[in-house]
C-alpha cells in the first residue's frame, strides 16, 4: 500500500523519490555507536574546516569518514528482523555471556553478573541481599535479590531468610544430601520455588515479582515465587453492567483471572495454558479451554498464532486483539473482548477459547459470530420472553444507529413522497429557517454528538457535570434557537445516540457509529439506492469475515445444520440442548433431550422416552 | 491454507431463485401479458411446467459429470476449441442479459427516485457493488443470498397480500387470452424467462454435495415458477389487459397502490430498498459468472484481475441503448428470443455429445483390453 501510495505520489508530483530508511526496530540500542561514528564525522568536517592546508591529511580522513560513512549506510539500510536486533543489541553482552549463562558456584560472580544485568547501582527498587546460610556446619556466603514494591517482603522475611540463617540448627537427617538437596528440601519452606541453571531464568522469575536466592558453592540458583505488587480487588464489571447475574469482573492479574474462571466452572478439565508474549515484555497469557469440549484445532489455532506474534511489548488484551484477528480492515470486530467471567465461562463451555492478558481487565475469547457480539450475559439470567424482547431492542436499537439520520437524509432529499402529508409539513415548516442543507444539519449534530461523548470519557470527574450542561444547551434548545439544526434532526440525533448505546459489543458500538457517518454521506450522495449500496456492501465484508475460521454469520449463512435457536431471539434454556455446531466441539450435547427431570413429557416425549399423545 | 469455495444446497438453490425470480420486480408481469394478454399466468404455469421437465432431462443426463461444470463437459464433447467455443458463448449470453438488466435497473431507479441524476451515475454505483461482489467472490454472495431473499420474498408476498382487497378474479377472463396458438408460440420463446438457469450448470463445482444439483434446480425452478406465475395472476387481477401492457414497472404499480390507513399511504419507496438489494445480488452473481465462464473458458490461473475489465465492458454495454424502450426492446427482441436455445437446448446437445464420447472412449478401452 505505501509502495502504490509512493509510487503515485512519484507520477503524479514529479518529484524524484527518495529511499527511506528502513525502521530498525531497537535501534537506539546502537545508537552509541551511530552517534561516535557521527561525532567522528562531525569532528571531521571541523577538522576538514579548520585545517584547510593539510590537504593529505584532510584527503585522508576523508576517505576514512567516506568509508565510515559507507559502512553506517550498509549497516543502517539493511533491513534488521526484530530476533536478529535482539541478539545484536542484547548480543555482545548475551554472546560473552553465552557459554557461561550457566549460573557460576562463585557467589562472587553471581553478584557481579546481576549487578551488571541489573545495573544494581543505579536501580533504585532492586535490591539484594547478602547474608550467610549454615549447612552442615559449614557458613555459606548467600544473597537474595527482588525488585521492592513487585514482591511480599514478608514472604521474603518468613520463608526465606528467616529460615535459611536459622533454621540450619534444627534437627534434620541430612546424612545423604547434598548442600543443594538440604537447601531445596528443609530450607526454603516456600510452596513454589524454581531451582534454575541459567541466569536467564532467575532472571525472568525476579522480572516477574520473583525473587533469587544465590548460595556460594551451588551452580543452580533458587527462584521463589513471592509476588506481592499492587492491583485492584475483584470489583463489579464497568462496561458490562446488569441487573441480575454475578457482579465480579475481571481485573489486571492473570491468575486472579484465571482463578476467577475456575471458581465458576469447577471442572479439572479446564486448562490453563501459559505462553508468554512480547520478546521483551514477555507478558504472560493464558490460553484456557475445556479439554474435552474445545476443538483441538482451534486450540492449536490460537497458540499457534499467540506464539508466532513477534513484538516488543505487549501491554492489553486490546493490542493482542489486533495481532490475532483475522482481517484488520473488517468494520467490525472479531473477536469479543469481556470484563465478565461469567459470560467466558459461558463461552468456555460452549467450546470456545478464552485468551486471558497479564496486565489487562479484558479476556478475549474465540471464536465468535456476529450474533454473540449483539448479545447481553444477562439475556441467559432472564427468562426467555424478556430476553428476547431486550434481544429485539438491541437490534432495533443497531439499526437506529446506523440507518436513521441516513434515512432520514435520504427521505426528506430524495423521496419525500414516502411521507405521509402530514408528516412531510411538520418536517418542511421545522426546516424552513435553517440555512442549511439538511446533510449539513445532520453532520454538525453528529459530530457534536461524538465530541461530547468523547469528552465525556476525557474529562476530569469533578467537572463531569459541566459537560453535560453544555451538551444539553449545544444539542438543545440553543442549536435550535439559533435555526442552525431542526428540532426534528435534534430527536433524530438523540435518537441514534441512545440507539447506540444499547450496543452491548463496545467494539461493535464504535463500528456502527462510524459507519453510519458513511452511510450519512451514501445517502446525500444517491438517497436510498446509496443506502443499499452501502448495505450491500456492508454485509458482503460481514459475511465474508472469519473469527478463527468460523464464519462471522454463522449460523445462519451459511446455514448450518445444528440448532440455530440462539441468534436473533432466545429460546428457552431446557431447548437448548446442543452447543453451536459450527465451532465442532468434541462433544456436542450440552444436556439431554429432556433436562428437566421433573416434567413429565418435553417436546412431546415422556420422560421415560414413549411418545405423548395427549397432545 | 488453500481453501476450496464450496456452497451449501440452500445457497445455490437461493442463487438459482434470484437470478429466475428479480425480472419480476423490472417489467416481466407486463412482458408477458403483452405475449399472452389475460392468460399471461397461464402461459408461465405451462413454462414453468416445461422447463421442470426439461430439467429432468438435463439432470438425468448430467449425472455422469455431477461436480463438472459445462464447459468441463463442452471439453468432454469437443476437445479443448469446444470449450472455449460454448465458454464465449455463454459468455456473451450472460454479458448480454446482465449489461441490459444492469440499464434496466438504473433507468427504472432514475424514473422512481432519482429523476435528476445521470443514468450514468446509477449505473457507476450499481458497478461499485457489482465489483464488491464479485471481487470477494461466491461464498459471499451466496450467503448474502441466504440471508437477503427470504427478506425480499417476504417483502414481494407482502405487495401481493396488501393488494387483496383489489382482486378480481373476472379480470383474467378470457380464460385463454389471445388464443391457444399465440399462447403456444409465444410459450415456447418465453421458455428464456427461465434462461438464467445456466447459472446452475456454472455452480456445479462449488456444490458442497456434488450429486444434489437435480434437487437445487428442481427447488430454483419451483419457486421461480411460483413466484412468476402468481406475480402475473396477481397482477392480472388487480389490472385487466390490456390495462396492464401500459405500466412499465408492474410490481412498483401494484407496490404504489397499497394504501393502509390515512398514515401509510405512499410505501412504495420503502421497497427501493429490496429492489436495489436485489439489483445488486443480481449483478454482483451475474458479474462473478462472467469472470468465472472466462477464467475456465480459457482456463487462466486467476479470476480477480478479469474483474475490472468485464466490469468496464459491461457499463459500456449498458450505456449502448439510448434509453429504456431501446434497453426493454434488445432483451425482449433479441434475448428473450433466443436465449432459451442457449440455456435448454445447447446443454442437451452438449451433454448428449458428451456422453457418447465418453460411452465410446470407455467402448474403445473395452475392447482394446
Amino acid at each position: 500500500m505505501k509502495g502504490k501510495v509512493s509510487w503515485l505520489k512519484s507520477v503524479f508530483l514529479f518529484t524524484p523519490e527518495e529511499p527511506k530508511k528502513p525502521f530498525v526496530l531497537n535501534d537506539f540500542e546502537n545508537s552509541p555507536d551511530d552517534d561516535k561514528s557521527a561525532d567522528a564525522e562531525e569532528g571531521n568536517t571541523d577538522e576538514h574546516e579548520r585545517y584547510d592546508g593539510n590537504e593529505d591529511d584532510d584527503k585522508n580522513k576523508n576517505n576514512e569518514s567516506g568509508g565510515r560513512k559507507h559502512e553506517r549506510k550498509i549497516k543502517i539500510t539493511k533491513p534488521v528482523l526484530i530476533n536478529e536486533t535482539d541478539r545484536s543489541n542484547d548480543g555482545e553482552e548475551e554472546r560473552k555471556d553465552g557459554e557461561d549463562d550457566k549460573i557460576s558456584s562463585s557467589i562472587n560472580t553471581c553478584l557481579e553478573v546481576i549487578k551488571k544485568r541489573y545495573s544494581a547501582d543505579i536501580n533504585g527498587d532492586f535490591k539484594i541481599r547478602e547474608f550467610k546460610v549454615r549447612v552442615k556446619d559449614n557458613a555459606y556466603s548467600a544473597f537474595v535479590c527482588f525488585f521492592d514494591g513487585l514482591v511480599n517482603t514478608s514472604l521474603i522475611n518468613n520463608n526465606i531468610l528467616v529460615p535459611l540463617m536459622t533454621m540450619s540448627v534444627m534437627p534434620m537427617d541430612t546424612r545423604d544430601q547434598s548442600v543443594k538437596d538440604i537447601i531445596y528440601n528443609h530450607l526454603i519452606p516456600q510452596n513454589q520455588i524454581k531451582m534454575c541453571k541459567t541466569y536467564q531464568d532467575v532472571v525472568d522469575e525476579i522480572n516477574f515479582g520473583g525473587t533469587g536466592i544465590f548460595i556460594d558453592g551451588l551452580d543452580v540458583a533458587f527462584a521463589a515465587d513471592v509476588k506481592g505488587w499492587e492491583h485492584r480487588t475483584v470489583e463489579k464489571p464497568t462496561t458490562e453492567l446488569n441487573i441480575r447475574g454475578p457482579r465480579e469482573s475481571f481485573i489486571e492479574s492473570n491468575r486472579a483471572n484465571s482463578a476467577l474462571l475456575r471458581k465458576i466452572l469447577k471442572d479439572e478439565n479446564l486448562i490453563v495454558e501459559d505462553v508468554l508474549v512480547g520478546e521483551r515484555s514477555k507478558t504472560p497469557c493464558s490460553i484456557v479451554y475445556i479439554k474435552n469440549i474445545a476443538n483441538s484445532r482451534l486450540v492449536d489455532e490460537v497458540r499457534k498464532r499467540l506464539k508466532s506474534i513477534k513484538i516488543a511489548y505487549l501491554r492489553d488484551a486490546g493490542e493482542l486483539e489486533q495481532f490475532l484477528e483475522d482481517d484488520t480492515f473488517l468494520p467490525a470486530p472479531q473477536m469479543l473482548l469481556t470484563e465478565r467471567p461469567d459470560r467466558v465461562a459461558a463461552y468456555l463451555g460452549e467450546g470456545r477459547v478464552a485468551v486471558i492478558v497479564h496486565g489487562s481487565p479484558f479476556v478475549i475469547v474465540v471464536p465468535v459470530t456476529f450474533f454473540n457480539l449483539i448479545h447481553s450475559p444477562e439475556d441467559y439470567y432472564l427468562r426467555y420472553p424478556y430476553s428476547t424482547l431486550l434481544r429485539i431492542v438491541r437490534i432495533l436499537g443497531i439499526l437506529i444507529t446506523l440507518y436513521l439520520p441516513a434515512l432520514y437524509l435520504a427521505i426528506t432529499n430524495y423521496h419525500q413522497e414516502m411521507l405521509p402529508t402530514d408528516l412531510l409539513l411538520a418536517i418542511s415548516s421545522s426546516r424552513e429557517k435553517v440555512p442549511f442543507p439538511t446533510i449539513v444539519s445532520i453532520f454538525i449534530m453528529e459530530i457534536a454528538f461524538e465530541l461530547i461523548r468523547e469528552a465525556g470519557i476525557r474529562i476530569p470527574g469533578p467537572i463531569g457535570p459541566t459537560l453535560s450542561i453544555v451538551g444539553g444547551l449545544i444539542l438543545g434548545q440553543a442549536a435550535v434557537s439559533a435555526n442552525l439544526v431542526s428540532p426534528i434532526l435534534i430527536i433524530i440525533v438523540a435518537v441514534t445516540g441512545i440507539g447506540s448505546f444499547a450496543i452491548p459489543d463496545f467494539s461493535l458500538g464504535y463500528s456502527f457509529r462510524a459507519l453510519r457517518f458513511i452511510y450519512i454521506l451514501l445517502a446525500g450522495f444517491a438517497g436510498l439506492l446509496g443506502i443499499s449500496l452501502g448495505m450491500f456492501i456492508h454485509f458482503l465484508l460481514l459475511i465474508n469475515a472469519k473469527s478463527f475460521g468460523v464464519p462471522f454469520f454463522s449460523p445462519i449463512a451459511p446455514k448450518t445444520t445444528g440448532n440455530r435457536t440462539n441468534t436473533f431471539f432466545r429460546a428457552p434454556l431446557w431447548k437448548e440442548e446442543d452447543r453451536p455446531d459450527f465451532i465442532n466441539p468434541k462433544d456436542v450435547k450440552q444436556q439431554p433431550f429432556i433436562s428437566r427431570g421433573w416434567v413429565r413429557t418435553e417436546k412431546g416425549v415422556r420422560t421415560d422416552g414413549s411418545e405423548d399423545n395427549n397432545r | 491454507m488453500d481453501q476450496k469455495t464450496t456452497i451449501g444446497n440452500f445457497e445455490a438453490a437461493c442463487i438459482l431463485l434470484n437470478l429466475l425470480s428479480t425480472k419480476i420486480i423490472l417489467d416481466f408481469p407486463r412482458t408477458a401479458s403483452e405475449d399472452a394478454g389475460s392468460a399471461a399466468w397461464l402461459m408461465i404455469l405451462l413454462d414453468s411446467a416445461v422447463v421442470y421437465l426439461l430439467f429432468l432431462i438435463i439432470t438425468r443426463l448430467y449425472r455422469k459429470f455431477a461436480g463438472k461444470d459445462l464447459l468441463e463437459v463442452s471439453e468432454k464433447a469437443f476437445g479443448e476449441t469446444g470449450r472455449i467455443i460454448f465458454g464465449i458463448i455463454y459468455l456473451a449470453q450472460f454479458m448480454y442479459v446482465t449489461s441490459i438488466i444492469l440499464r434496466q435497473f438504473a433507468e427504472d431507479i432514475k424514473v422512481i427516485s432519482l429523476a435528476n441524476t445521470p443514468v450514468s451515475i446509477i449505473i457507476l454505483m450499481f458497478s461499485a457493488g457489482m465489483v464488491v461482489g464479485a471481487w470477494l467472490g461466491l461464498e459471499a454472495i451466496s450467503r448474502l443470498h441466504v440471508l437477503a431473499i427470504p427478506i425480499m420474498a417476504a417483502a414481494f408476498v407482502l405487495i401481493l397480500l396488501f393488494n387483496i382487497p383489489r382482486y378480481d378474479i373476472s379480470r383474467l377472463s378470457p380464460w385463454l387470452g389471445l388464443g391457444i396458438e399465440t399462447l403456444a408460440v409465444k410459450g415456447i420463446i418465453n421458455l428464456s424467462y427461465f434462461s438464467e438457469l445456466a447459472a446452475l450448470f456454472f455452480l456445479m463445482p462449488f456444490l458442497k454435495k456434488k450429486t444434489s444439483y437435480g434437487e437445487i434446480g428442481r427447488y430454483g425452478v419451483f419457486f421461480s415458477g411460483l413466484f412468476l406465475v402468481l406475480s402475473t395472476l396477481c397482477y392480472l387481477m388487480v389490472y385487466q389487459y390490456p390495462t396492464s401492457t401500459e405500466f412499465f414497472l408492474p410490481v412498483y404499480q401494484m407496490a404504489r397502490s397499497i394504501k393502509i390507513g390515512r398514515f401509510f399511504t405512499r410505501i412504495e419507496s420503502a421497497f427501493i430498498l429490496i429492489w436495489a438489494s436485489c439489483a445488486f445480488l443480481y449483478l454482483s452473481a451475474c458479474l462473478y459468472f462472467i469472470t468465472y465462464i472466462f477464467q475456465r473458458a480459457f482456463s487462466l490461473k486467476y479470476r480477480k484481475p478479469l474483474i475490472a475489465p468485464f466490469i468496464i465492458l459491461v457499463f459500456t454495454l449498458s450505456m449502448v441503448p439510448e434509453n429504456l424502450y431501446s434497453a426493454l426492446q434488445a432483451e425482449m427482441q433479441i434475448y428473450r428470443t433466443f436465449s432459451w436455445i442457449i440455456t435448454f437446448v445447447l446443454p442437451l446437445i452438449l451433454l448428449a455429445a458428451a456422453s457418447i464420447r465418453v460411452n465410446l472412449r470407455k467402448g474403445r478401452e473395452v475392447s482394446g483390453e
